[in-house]
This record gives structure tokens, C-alpha cells and sequence, in this order.
């Protein structure tokens, strides 16, 4: 399911309908029996906190010792869902990619899914770390990728392209009875330092015609700007001739203190201070996701780097 | 080459244990994966299009959005013809650009009466959290806001925007930004902001300087200072001296639409003129006022004095007599007057006040009757807004108001009483002001303004995106006066109602041709001479207009 960053699959009902099921098994919630392209599922308070936004009806009811009813969810992922399949009293939510709901439930899991441990059945594991980073080139336009790496705790190797590996893996979020682990000391200032060094050899080994094409991009129009500016050194304040008002917003008229107290130069400064932060390339690296992840090896098939 | 930015909120999130929190492998997957689809790839496709299902733009609306994100790097005029949805092209931008974490704080400035209307349809077409501002904390609290103009540039909440940043600013209705000593226009000069869109049907209204002015809040110098700028394409207030070159510095940050080349299907726009006869004391009254106006414009011009007031009272008495006696109320309280001139016009007003039954406004009721659906009726003037309010419901019609001065909770309910109680909309200009009522097919023009473009921007109201049927227009002309010339020269010279005016934007100025106007009606001897001069002005008009694509600098 999880193919290359570049090629990730678009929300389309299936997705949609696969993603909330997992979700909602992952974090506890009751699934009731529903329709085809329809779920039900009861929620565990911490659950209906995160997917509802009614925090002062929490308030009252952990200050009372209320015990109110469980929230019961009735997803539909089609158009046609037949009356006779939603469950008595419950409210039809129709989900799609921008639905409220939705959004909720993804910052749920973005939340709950940014750290893990987990581990592989097999006799004798040891640890490593999964960092997951975000990677994005900016200007006044953005491009996006993530970059996932996997350290080898033993000899502080460094391995990419984890994550598409690691998904096909069978992994546990209990240790297995009979797994063993072998243990190793784990500094994460070492660890980090490692991802940060191997993302910044990547990023300046990529193509980064983007950056050139916006620093020209920059340079032009802050020269623009400049030599406008210089054009008016010699002219007064207000270029332009006065208008005989005609409209209620021209009998308005700016007072001169409102005009001088913002001068020329600031104006200048301000409009150049505009276009570098729209329009200067730059580079952001985020990590946004650590797993412990406790392995028998390092997975075949995902790459070395090589930092040399 | 490019600046290199860390995030370390992680790590700081582990700084204080040494292990990694116990989280589930499965919640991890979710995680990435929900990442992964977020990413924003080198597509130049609108990607927030996936996330709003319900919403179907036009084929111009999207290649809009995306010629401002790709090519014009989000500060742009959106100047598309009336009706064409710049709304929800610039809707569109500010969802794309948010989708793609560029936007995040975003604010929205626009006229009071639309203020609810842009909150509503950001947070139902884009599911966009969007706020009306409301107060001095507003400006700190809320991360999209919609303001009105009016509101914002005055104080204490001018101080308080002006120590924001905003990622995206956009202004409705910006053509109000065309005189730069305005303070609408300081404010949005001051304000600190990534991206800037402004959104108007008529970047020039009456001079060429008001696009440069626009311009100038977008990318100062893209159009030279003001003077290089007016000595290299000025030809004259409303003629550019090289359409191509002009044409081709606006392309870097301009985009407008064409209705006629869009793929958009409009209703047709049938046209009524509906000729009606004054009784005998209305006759009077009119043939008294414009005698008398006559006289008053020949002395306040030899005096150099200015004539607008008579203008407005020629147009007064078009309308109404409850109208004109206003003006003439006024008129009276001029301490210049000699005692003979306050007699004449106290006269007048007698004789207005005399009138005793009105032929527009029985016309007004045969019709709405007669049509037994929606009507919107369009008048210059308020006095004659409450008059017909009056009369209109003394015949039992129920009919609401909706002018300028309304605060905006108070337009947006008459508008939907209009909708679902009222039969009649009686509106003023300002009822012309963004507000659209498409479920209305039918228009009545009980007086028109003198100035081509406010009725189109009437028109647009009900002939737009969404306009399911033909739109109905009838245009009250009584025989004999200056009505009956300005509907045939609108009507019939100009093609005024049929065609969209794109074209006459550029050329004609509503000052002067209010000007030109009433120099026809007052220096003409005869009715004849009227209808010539008017035929001469609609040739010069209609044949710039036609003239080679070179004069269409702003249409392209």
C-alpha cells in the first residue's frame, strides 16, 4: 500500500473507508456491525476528545462524575446508503477527503502515530531507530518529500528508503515472550545528528535548479523595485496630481501626518522585506515521526547510505 | 544558494527521556501515510480540488487559481467581467495556497454589506475557518479574517491590523483603492503581506492613473513611477498611447476574463423599453423644473459655478417628483439666492407636491402583477425608494429595501426576506454592490443612472453564474424627456443592455459622459438636436469601441 513518497495514492472512498477502519482500531474504538462502504463504531472518551471538539462538555462531566453514553459514529463512504442500514438515532456523517470529520481523525493519528516501539518476532532483536523527515524546498511555491531513514543501533549505520520495507514487515507492539534483546546504549544526540548530517549530503547532492530559478526570480524584482524607488528620488511625496473627489471614500482623504509618518524609505523597506520572505528559496528539514523499532537485522532491500 | 532551516521539535519533545514513547505501530503507518498524501508535489494542478467534492468550478475559475499560483506568484488583479465568479477564484488561491501550507494567516478585506456573505461562503464552498471580524481582539484571535474596509482603516483597529503579518491579503471591490490619497488605500499600502489579491470588475472607471495606482500595491515599478508611466502610455485619461506594450507589463500581474470567451453559458438578456405618457400636472411640473434648470445652468456657467446640483436635479425629476422636491428643499436654503429665485423654486416644489397621482409608479404595479414572480427595481434615489416602498405596499405588494448605510446583518436579512417573503426588491446602487440574486430573472429600471458601467453592475446582479433563466429587463422611458433620449441612446445606440460593456470600460468615464450629457440636453433647441448630438456621442463611443484590438488594452 505504501509506495514512494512521490507516489502516493490520492483519498479516494476506498482509501477513506480502509484509513478511518484502521483508525479506529488502532486506537481502541468499538466496531459495530455496518453496511458495505459504512462504519459504526463506539468511542472511548480519549478517542471522542480528539474527533470532537467540545472540550467545555468534558469539563462538566469529569467535575460532575457524569458517566454519560458512549458517542456511536455512523461513517458512510458512499452516496447511496440505504435507509434501512443506519443504525436508530444516529447521525449520517458522509466522509470525504475535506470532511471536518476526516480532518479530525488524521490530526488524531498524526498525533498519536509520532512516536512507537515495536518489534519483530524473532529470537535475538536489536534496536534501531525510524526517523521519518519532511523535507521541503520553498519559495514562493512549494515541494515536498519524505525522507525516511533507519539507524542501525549496533554500529550507527544508516540505511533510506525505510519505510516501504518496514510496512511489509511483520511487527508487534508487545514484546514477543520467547525475543530476546540484545542491549545497546542509545544516545539520542548521536542519532539525531547522524539523520541531520545524512539529510543535509542529500539535499546538496540534489538538483537545485528551483533555488537558482528563484534567487534570479528575487534579484529581478528587488531591482525592479529599486530602481522604481530611485526614480522617485528627486520627485515629491505625492505623485500623483490631486483627483477632484467623486466617491464617498475619496471625500476621504488621508490626512498629511497619516502619509509623511510612513515614509518613502520605509515603504521601500517594507515591500523588499515582502518579496524576500515570499520569494527566497529555501530549505526546511522537519522530523516528524521516531520509531524504536527492535529487528532481528536490517531489513533486505533497503539501501545503505553512503556517506562518503 | 538557499537557506537551510532545522526543525527540532522533536527532539525536543524526547529531551527529556531517553527512550521513545510507547506509541502503536499501527497509529505510526497512519501517520505517514496521512503525511504522504499532504505532500505537495511539482504538479502545478489545484490540489485542494480533492478536498472540496461539492465544489464545481468553471474551466476559467481554475485556470485563474493556477495562473496566479504558477505564473503571477500570488499577487495578482483579478479583473474578470461581472458575473464570472471572482469570488470563488479567489477563494479558490487562498484554499490552494493554505492546502499547501503556504497560507495560514489570511485576511479578507471587503464592503460591510458583503462582509457575512464572504464568512459564510469560505467556511461552506472552501471549508475554510473564517471569521467576521468583530472587535479590537478579532485581529489577534482568528487566523482567517473578513473585515470591512471601513471598519479596518479607521482606529483603534487600524493600529491593531497594522502590527499583523498576513501570508495573503485579499481586497473585494478593490477599484475603491484607484485614488492613492485615499486612506483605503494607505491601509492596504502599510499592511505586511506575502501574497496580495485584488478582486474587481472595473480596474478602470474613469482614468487610466487608477490602474496604476492598483498596480502600484501589487508591484510597485512594474508600470514604471507615475510620470514615465503617463508620458509612455498615456494618450489621453482614457486612451492608452502603446495597448501592446501595456498590455503585455499587465500580463505579469493582471488576469481578466472575458464572458464571451469563457466557456460559461449565459441566459439570454431581453430587453423592454416601456414608453409611458405623463399626466397633465406631471408634464408641468417636468417642463417647469427643466426650464428652470436651464436658466440656472446658463448663469452658474457663465459664473463658473458648479452644476452638478442641476444634474442631479434633472435626473431627480426623471425618477420622481418626491425625489426633485428634495434637491429643491435644499436648493431653497442657498443663502446666494436672490428673493425672485427662492420664490420660482418654492414655486416648483408646490407644484411637485402637488402632483396627484404617478404614472411610473401605477406602471410599477400593473407590472409586478402582471409578471407574478420576483422583481428587483432599480432606482438612483432613496427619496424615490421610500415612495415607491409606500405606494407599493399601499397596493398590498410586499416589498423590501436594501441600499448603502444598511449594516451588513441587515443586507444579508433582506435579502433573504426578498427571497422567501417579498415579491419586489426595491434597491438603490449600492443594492448593486456583490450581492447575488439569480433566483430573480426580472428587472426593472425605474430610472437609470447616467453612467453605463452602474448598469451593468445592476444587471449583473441577476445575469451572472448560477442565472438559470432569461433575465427580463424593462426600462421606464416617459415621452418627451430626457429619459425617453437616455434610454434610446443606452438602449438602442449603445446596445447598452445587450452587450456586455468589457469593451467601453476603457473609454468611457461616467464625470464627463455625465458631462457630455448635460450639456446635450441643456444647449439642444429642439428634440432634434438632442437626438443628433446623442447619435454623434453613442458613434464616437460605439466606434472606439470597435476599433482594432489595440483599444481593448485591458481585455486583451
Amino acid at each position: 500500500m505504501i509506495t514512494k513518497a512521490s507516489e502516493a495514492t490520492p483519498w479516494s472512498d476506498e482509501v477513506l473507508e480502509d484509513y478511518c477502519k484502521r483508525y479506529l482500531q488502532a486506537v481502541g474504538a468499538r466496531l459495530l456491525p455496518s453496511a458495505r462502504g459504512t462504519l459504526c463504531t463506539a468511542l472511548p472518551r480519549d478517542v471522542d476528545k480528539e474527533l470532537t471538539d467540545r472540550p467545555f462538555y468534558w469539563m462538566w462531566v469529569e467535575t460532575m462524575h457524569e458517566t454519560p453514553p458512549e458517542t456511536v459514529l455512523f461513517l458512510t463512504f458512499r452516496d447511496d446508503v440505504e435507509a434501512s442500514a443506519i443504525p436508530e438515532a444516529c447521525k449520517i456523517e458522509r466522509i470525504h477527503a475535506g470532511s471536518y470529520r476526516m480532518q479530525r481523525i488524521v490530526a488524531s493519528a498524526r498525533q498519536r502515530g509520532a512516536f512507537a516501539v515495536a518489534y519483530q518476532r524473532a529470537p535475538i532483536v536489536s534496536p534501531f531507530v525510524l526517523m521519518n523527515v519532511k523535507v521541503s524546498y520553498l519559495s514562493d511555491r512549494r515541494l515536498d518529500r519524505l525522507e525516511s531513514y533507519l539507524v542501525d543501533l549496533r554500529d550507527y549505520r544508516i540505511y533510506h528508503e525505510a519505510m516501504s520495507v518496514l510496512t511489509e514487515t511483520n511487527l508487534s507492539d508487545e514484546r514477543p515472550l520467547e525475543t530476546q534483546i540484545l542491549a545497546v546504549p542509545m544516545d539520542f544526540d548521536q542519532i539525531f545528528s547522524l539523520v541531520k548530517k545524512t539529510v543535509q549530503r542529500t539535499v546538496a547532492l540534489d538538483d537545485h535548479t528551483w533555488s537558482r530559478d528563484a534567487s534570479q526570480r528575487l534579484n529581478r524584482e528587488l531591482r525592479t523595485l529599486d530602481d522604481y524607488y530611485a526614480s522617485l528620488e528627486n520627485t515629491t511625496r505625492n505623485p500623483h496630481s490631486s483627483e477632484t473627489p467623486e466617491t464617498p471614500e475619496d471625500i476621504d482623504p488621508v490626512p498629511e501626518t497619516l502619509v509623511t509618518s510612513f515614509s518613502r524609505a520605509a515603504e521601500r523597506e517594507l515591500r523588499r522585506a515582502e518579496l524576500v520572505w515570499r520569494g527566497e528559496p529555501r530549505v526546511e528539514v522537519r522530523p516528524l515521526q521516531v520509531g524504536l523499532l527492535y529487528l532481528a537485522d536490517v531489513p533486505e532491500m533497503i539501501p545503505e547510505v553512503n556517506l562518503d | 544558494m538557499y537557506t537551510y532551516l532545522e526543525q527540532d521539535d522533536l527532539r525536543r519533545q524526547l529531551a527529556e527521556r531517553n527512550d521513545v514513547p510507547a506509541g502503536r505501530w499501527s497509529l505510526f503507518v497512519l501517520a505517514y501515510e496521512a503525511e504522504l498524501r499532504s505532500l505537495c508535489s511539482a504538479c502545478d494542478q489545484l490540489s485542494c480540488l480533492a478536498v472540496l467534492p461539492s465544489l464545481v468550478p468553471f474551466a476559467h475559475q481554475v485556470q485563474t487559481a493556477r495562473r496566479v499560483i504558477n505564473e503571477l506568484h500570488g499577487r495578482a488583479l483579478l479583473a474578470d467581467e461581472v458575473g464570472l465568479g471572482k469570488t470563488i477564484e479567489a477563494g479558490l488561491i487562498l484554499k490552494e495556497y493554505m492546502v499547501r501550507g503556504l497560507v495560514k494567516k489570511a485576511l479578507i478585506l471587503v464592503p460591510a454589506s458583503l462582509v457575512l456573505q464572504w464568512t459564510r461562503e469560505l467556511n461552506e464552498k472552501f471549508g475554510i475557518s473564517a471569521f467576521a471580524q468583530r472587535n479590537e481582539w478579532s485581529w489577534s484571535t482568528y487566523d482567517v479574517l473578513v473585515a470591512s474596509m471601513d471598519t479596518t482603516k479607521r482606529e483603534p483597529h487600524r493600529t491593531a491590523v497594522l502590527s499583523q503579518q498576513y501570508d495573503l491579503v485579499i481586497v473585494d471591490e478593490a477599484h475603491k483603492l484607484k485614488n492613492s490619497k485615499t486612506r483605503n488605500w494607505q491601509i492596504v499600502n502599510q499592511l505586511r503581506k506575502k501574497y496580495l489579491l485584488l478582486v474587481t470588475a472595473t480596474p478602470v472607471q474613469n482614468d487610466m492613473k487608477e490602474l496604476f495606482t492598483l498596480i502600484n500595491l501589487l508591484r510597485p515599478g512594474q508600470l514604471g513611477n507615475a510620470t514615465t508611466f503617463a508620458s509612455d502610455h498615456v494618450k489621453s485619461k482614457r486612451s492608452p498611447k502603446n495597448p501592446v506594450a501595456l498590455r503585455s507589463a499587465l500580463a505579469q500581474v493582471m488576469v481578466r476574463n472575458r464572458r464571451h470567451q469563457s466557456d460559461v453559458d449565459f441566459t439570454e438578456r431581453i430587453v423592454e423599453p416601456i414608453s409611458l405618457q405623463l399626466s397633465g400636472p406631471e408634464s408641468q411640473l417636468y417642463e417647469s423644473v427643466t426650464r428652470f434648470i436651464k436658466d440656472e445652468y446658463v448663469r452658474r456657467k457663465e459664473k463658473h459655478r458648479s452644476i452638478l446640483a442641476l444634474i442631479t436635479l434633472q435626473r431627480e425629476i426623471c425618477s420622481s417628483s418626491y425625489a426633485a422636491m428634495g434637491t429643491l428643499e435644499t436648493m431653497m436654503k442657498d443663502k446666494r439666492l436672490s428673493t425672485e429665485e427662492v420664490i420660482r423654486l418654492r414655486e416648483l416644489y408646490h407644484q411637485a407636491e402637488a402632483v396627484p397621482s404617478y404614472t411610473k409608479v401605477n406602471k410599477v404595479i400593473e407590472l409586478v402583477s402582471e409578471i407574478n414572480d420576483k422583481v428587483i427595481l432599480f432606482t438612483e434615489y432613496r427619496a424615490t425608494q421610500d415612495f415607491l416602498l409606500y405606494m407599493l405596499q399601499q397596493s398590498g405588494i410586499k416589498a423590501v429595501l436594501y441600499r448603502g448605510g444598511y449594516k451588513r446583518g441587515k443586507k444579508d436579512w433582506m435579502k433573504d426576506l426578498f427571497e422567501h417573503k417579498a415579491q419586489v426588491l426595491i434597491a438603490t446602487e449600492a443594492g448593486g454592490e456583490g450581492i447575488n440574486l439569480q433566483f430573480c430573472n426580472q428587472v426593472i429600471n425605474f430610472d437609470l443612472p447616467w453612467n453605463p458601467m452602474r448598469i451593468e453592475q445592476r444587471i449583473g446582479r441577476v445575469h451572472r453564474l448560477g442565472q438559470t433563466r432569461p433575465v427580463y429587463i424593462r426600462n421606464f422611458a416617459t415621452v418627451g424627456t430626457i429619459e425617453e433620449h437616455m434610454v434610446t441612446l443606452l438602449q438602442d445606440k449603445i446596445r447598452m443592455f445587450e452587450l456586455v460593456i468589457g469593451e467601453l470600460d476603457v473609454i468611457l468615464g461616467p464625470r464627463a459622459f455625465e458631462q457630455d450629457l448635460m450639456a446635450t440636453f441643456m444647449e439642444s433647441q429642439d428634440s432634434l438636436e438632442v437626438r443628433a448630438r446623442l447619435s454623434a456621442m453613442a458613434r464616437r463611443v460605439t466606434v472606439r469601441a470597435d476599433e482594432s484590438a489595440g483599444s481593448h488594452v485591458i481585455n486583451g
